[in-house]
């Protein structure tokens, strides 16, 4: 897979008081490999995502040093160099397959949709191409779903369609927004599992932006913890538990379990993490 | 476990659509003993917040027994005072269950007017206290409070009226990791002071594993087992579903 680069990323908001930075200096290099992005809600984390794929409007302004993808100057595309981006080479999974797929179109015609605006399936192909997609994700029966529209599915079904869609075109990247926080335990599992196996067959990038520390030691590589904007620790996945800057120490002691009954869970010092990030 | 606070007994919820039945809750019976925090655990759609509801008195299409402090409600009769004045719910997002346009006092001193009590003033400073909100969180509207400040005025809402029994639907899971351990330090807390019972509903092994003394683990509208503190300590379980949310919750 081709390289990511990303140098001094930084996305603010006006307000009021004054321009927000809500992205801070966000620098890292990624090539075929799977990427977790930590944090708390308002880290900064999912506008990261949405800078990378050119989704922040205005009046958000978004700068960084240098942000290319293979080569190609992600800082300065205009909306047809976007269109070869988007949903081809780089894609992207949202939250809650409620709100991503379109409501008033079958799910067939939806993914369709995506494959044939990019060229990447015939026309007289495209319906047997998902169907064997669908199946590949693990949908049981592929011309039930493929015939339904998104609020005759469940979230599980609904996501495994998100990711048939996105994974139609064979992008290079994949980025994955809280993919199963919507989802049921049981299903959370599956569905990750599912993404994994896809990605490694196709030996794509991943970069999976979630609050769950477990979740993101188990399916990445490589991990980048933010606080406030910026990111404030980077360290190897299966080494996640030995972190060391506070901030990760506090998110790793806070988890409840069948070990901490009784006692008071540990909580976040955010008046001393505040002084330390500024 | 002491004395019984809630009995339930074959408790069945039906939903109707033109001709279609379908039944949410089946033939459900537990016991939750006066100071106990009881869990119920189970994937989505298996009917573990329908349970609240019915409980709560929010739905009445169910069949059955419910006996709370004393007093029975039977096939699907509404809560009256007597009833109504132990029991109390937390819901899930606390974004959607304050009322945007009201402030925290409003929102506390309303139902306390309702019901005609005498110093509401004194009585909305003492829960915010309990909560651990500061009183210049008084005067604010919700969208000017944090995801765990809301929840906090949502507890405080709840216990206004003293309840003997709190119904916690998911209190935690709208909620960050770290905010979440604030909440359930805070749901302990309070639980030592007052003495009061729950009844928490989660999809989460962990946060159940942390608080419950007793947890029935629910599919399909059944309860198909029901589990210990021991049990959960050592992972000790006879139905093959609960074995499986044993080895999905390792990992997410």
């Amino acid at each position: 897979m081709p390289e990511l680069i990303v140098e001094n990323l930084q996305v603010s908001f006006p307000t009021w008081q004054g321009d927000v930075t809500v992205v801070n200096r966000v620098s890292f290099e990624m090539g075929a490999e799977r990427l977790g992005i930590v944090g708390e809600s308002g880290s900064g984390k999912s506008l990261t995502a949405r800078a990378i794929l050119g989704l922040i409007r205005p009046p958000g302004k978004v700068s960084a040093d240098r942000m290319t993808f293979d080569g190609v100057d992600l800082t300065k595309l205009d909306a047809k160099g976007w269109r070869a981006i988007r949903g081809c080479r780089i894609g992207m999974i949202l939250q809650d397959p409620k709100y991503s797929l379109n409501p008033v179109k079958r799910v067939l015609d939806q993914i369709a949709e995506v494959a044939i605006l990019h060229d990447c399936v015939s026309k007289q192909k495209v319906h047997e191409r998902v169907l064997e997609m669908l199946g590949e994700v693990g949908v049981e029966d592929p011309l039930r779903v493929a015939n339904c529209y998104p609020h005759q599915l469940s979230g599980g079904l609904g996501q495994r369609v998100m990711i048939v869609a996105m994974l139609i075109n064979s992008p290079d990247l994949l980025i994955a927004d809280e993919p199963t926080s919507a989802l049921d335990v049981m299903v959370r599992g599956q569905v990750l599992q599912l993404m994994d196996r896809e990605i490694q067959r196709r030996g794509m990038g991943l970069i999976l932006i979630s609050h769950d520390l477990n979740t993101v030691a188990r399916y990445c590589d490589r991990v980048l913890i933010m606080y406030q904007g910026k990111i404030v620790e980077t360290c190897q996945a299966d080494r996640l538990f030995e972190a060391h800057h506070p901030y990760t120490r506090g998110l790793l002691a806070c988890l409840p379990s069948i070990s901490t009954r009784g006692q008071k869970l540990s909580v976040l010092d955010r008046a001393t993490l505040d002084v330390e990030a500024c | 476990m002491d004395k019984a606070l809630l009995t339930v007994t074959g408790l069945d919820v039906f939903y109707t659509r033109g001709r279609q039945r379908f039944q949410a809750v089946r033939e459900v019976d537990f016991e939750v003993g006066a100071g106990e925090t009881f869990g119920l655990i189970g994937g989505s759609g298996c009917g573990k917040s329908t349970i609240l509801l019915v409980l709560s008195g929010l739905d009445g299409h169910w069949r059955g027994n419910l006996t709370l402090g004393g007093v029975t409600r039977r096939d699907g009769e509404r809560s009256t005072s007597p009833y109504s004045s132990q029991v109390q719910m937390v819901f899930q997002d606390p974004y959607g269950s304050l009322h945007p346009r009201h402030t925290v006092d409003r929102t506390l001193s309303e139902p306390l007017r309702v019901h005609g009590c005498k110093d509401v003033e004194q009585r909305v400073l003492e829960v915010l206290e309990q909560v651990g909100l500061d009183r210049r969180f008084r005067f604010r509207y919700p969208h000017q409070l944090s995801g765990g400040q809301r929840q906090r005025v949502a507890i405080a809402r709840a216990l206004l009226r003293q309840p003997k029994l709190l119904l916690l639907d998911e209190p935690t899971s709208a909620l960050d990791a770290s905010v979440q351990a604030e909440i359930l330090n805070l749901l302990s807390d309070l639980k030592r002071s007052l003495g009061t019972t729950y009844l928490l509903v989660s999809h989460d092994l962990g946060v159940i594993s942390h608080m419950c003394d007793r947890v029935a683990v629910m599919q399909q509208g059944r309860i198909v087992e029901t589990l210990s503190e021991e049990n959960l300590k050592d992972a000790v379980c006879t139905h093959p579903y609960t074995s499986e949310l044993f080895r999905n919750s390792q990992y997410t």
